[in-house]
């Protein structure tokens, strides 16, 4: 199972806003971005609960991760090298530095790290480590409206190394496929194992769907995961945003998975405060009979933006099918309960 | 760093750069003539042509980046569309710069700054907390559109066979080595 757990606020001085004198050019300059941010959670269980990731620490000001991505393009190519430091882009994220999980040595985790080759204006290829292309959520907080994670991303891949190949038939669709390691590893020890493939379609403005697929056998797994994800978005009104994600992940051989689907709906009252739900249904697969259990998980969102800064006020319920959440401190000798509750509050300053 | 540019408003409230420019002896097949070598060769590759009435008016389509940068250092952080129309007379052309409407950038998951789904005329208020980010696009914006204007002028004022020439000798630059 991966483990994938658990978030400052940021003094990174904003810019001004240039003005080229070209519409494009073939050739960018170096682009440096990235964000930091931090969080305060309480789970009212008065021990930290929900098992998503990110957030993790309970009743206390932590640190999420300092982010620095850099990019260059240079005629048709291009490279992204993105790394991260902290608790979210270390410990928290897999695999570190060396490749492994392991708290004690976490140095850094690299976020992304590829180069892309555009062949012609359709078609173009990338080969590296890049954030997954699975599901709706990703490591970054920037790139997600609630703070914290849905199971389906908790338990799903969070990057992919490979090698693929886009082709763009038009504007409205394209598609993807490529080679890929075991998940969340820079180096595949039983081979190049997976194949993937995203066929991404936007019916008409402001919709965006993405039908992905991703199969292998991970080393030392008892059988072949297949998972298949759908992720889409749809801005149906300037204020209006409805997203969803659906996902079925299945390790051959009875030994289990996971199926389930997320709804975002988003309202965005003005420029600066937008406020959005993420409602979650998520079922582990039995495995050899034994029964696993299942997460229905409400969480409400607001977001207040100014400028590059982003205050995340949020409050969770989890209802679990089993009673698998604390309902206190574990030197209290508190039973186990059935539901659990969080309120946190985020900082997010992307630059 | 300089007092921030802004756009004049029109009759109907839009950020509007217009001008009226005199070109007496110039008739319309000459201007329009000028006109088309703008749309062709002015280096504007999302400026597109959308619409032709005649030979007299042109309206084309186009898209402004704003980068969020410090000594040129940072990322795209939005685009800005917008929409250009030129109208030719006998002796006199007139353009005007308007419909502008701001996309904010997204950052994707490959660390990647893409087009967000909302799009906002450049005339909504930005609200207390983003007027400095707003202020700095409309500051951009004004820049890129003041530039767009001067390239068309550049052209419009010029005989076409030297606007193609400066383009040409934008190209190569030759030298000849044999010389003491």
């Amino acid at each position: 199972m991966l483990k994938k757990i658990t978030f400052m606020a940021a003094m990174f001085t904003g810019g001004a806003f240039g003005a080229d004198a070209q519409d494009s050019t073939a050739t960018s300059p170096l682009q440096i971005s990235g964000s930091v941010d931090t969080y305060y959670k309480y789970d009212f269980s008065g021990t930290p609960n929900i098992p998503t990731s990110f957030a993790s620490d309970q009743n206390s000001v932590s640190l999420g991760m300092i982010d620095l991505a850099l990019k260059k393009t240079t005629g048709k190519a291009s490279f992204v090298g993105e790394l991260s430091f902290g608790p979210r882009g270390q410990a928290q994220s897999i695999p570190n530095a060396d490749g492994v999980y392991d708290e004690t040595t976490n140095s850094f985790h690299i976020q992304n790290l590829y180069v892309n080759y555009a062949f012609s204006d359709k078609f173009s290829m990338t080969a590296g480590y890049m954030g997954t292309f699975i599901g709706y959520e990703i490591i970054s907080p920037v790139g997600n409206f609630n703070y914290s994670t849905s199971y389906l991303f908790t338990n799903g891949p969070f990057q992919n190394a490979g090698i693929k190949g886009t082709y763009a038939f038009s504007s409205k669709a394209s598609l993807m496929v490529g080679l890929f390691n075991d998940w969340n590893v820079y180096h595949d020890f039983n081979g190049v194992s997976h194949i993937g493939a995203q066929l991404m379609v936007a019916p008409v403005e402001g919709w965006t769907a993405y039908f992905n697929f991703l199969s292998g056998r991970s080393d030392g797994a008892p059988g072949t995961g297949t998972i298949f994800d759908l992720t889409t978005a749809y801005q149906i009104t300037s204020g209006f945003k409805l997203g969803l994600n659906a996902a079925d992940y299945t390790v051959s051989n009875d030994n289990g998975g996971y199926s389930g689907v997320a709804l975002y709906p988003q309202y965005a009252f003005n420029s600066s405060f937008s406020l959005g739900l993420r409602g979650e249904y998520f079922k582990y697969k039995d495995v050899a009979g034994e029964e696993q259990p299942d997460f229905k998980a409400i969480t409400l969102s607001g977001n207040f933006k100014s400028g590059g800064l982003t205050f995340i006020p949020e409050i969770r319920f989890d209802k679990s099918s089993n009673d698998v959440f604390a309902s206190g401190p574990s030197f209290a000798g508190s039973p186990n309960t059935s539901k659990a509750s969080q309120f946190s509050l985020a900082v997010v300053y992307a630059f | 760093m300089g007092q921030k540019q802004t756009l004049p408003i029109d009759e109907q409230g839009k950020y509007t750069l217009f001008e009226v420019v005199n070109k007496p002896g110039l008739n319309v097949d000459s201007l329009s003539l000028r006109a088309k070598s703008f749309f062709k060769s002015s280096g504007y590759k999302t400026l597109k042509l959308e619409n032709l009435q005649g030979d007299s008016i042109y309206s084309a389509k186009g898209k402004f980046m704003v980068t969020k940068a410090v000594s040129g250092i940072g990322h795209p952080s939005g685009d800005v569309d917008y929409k250009l129309v030129l109208e030719l007379r006998n002796g006199k052309y007139r353009y005007k710069i308007t419909d502008f409407v701001y996309t904010e950038y997204e950052r994707d998951r490959y660390a990647n700054f893409v087009p967000g789904t909302v799009k906002t005329p450049l005339e909504t208020p930005p609200g207390k907390l983003n007027k400095s980010e707003w202020e700095n696009t409309m500051n951009s914006v004004t820049i890129q559109a003041k530039k767009l204007a001067q390239s068309l002028k550049t052209f419009i004022n010029n005989p076409v066979n030297t606007n193609t020439k400066k383009q040409a000798d934008k190209k190569t630059e030759k030298v000849e080595t044999d010389k003491w």
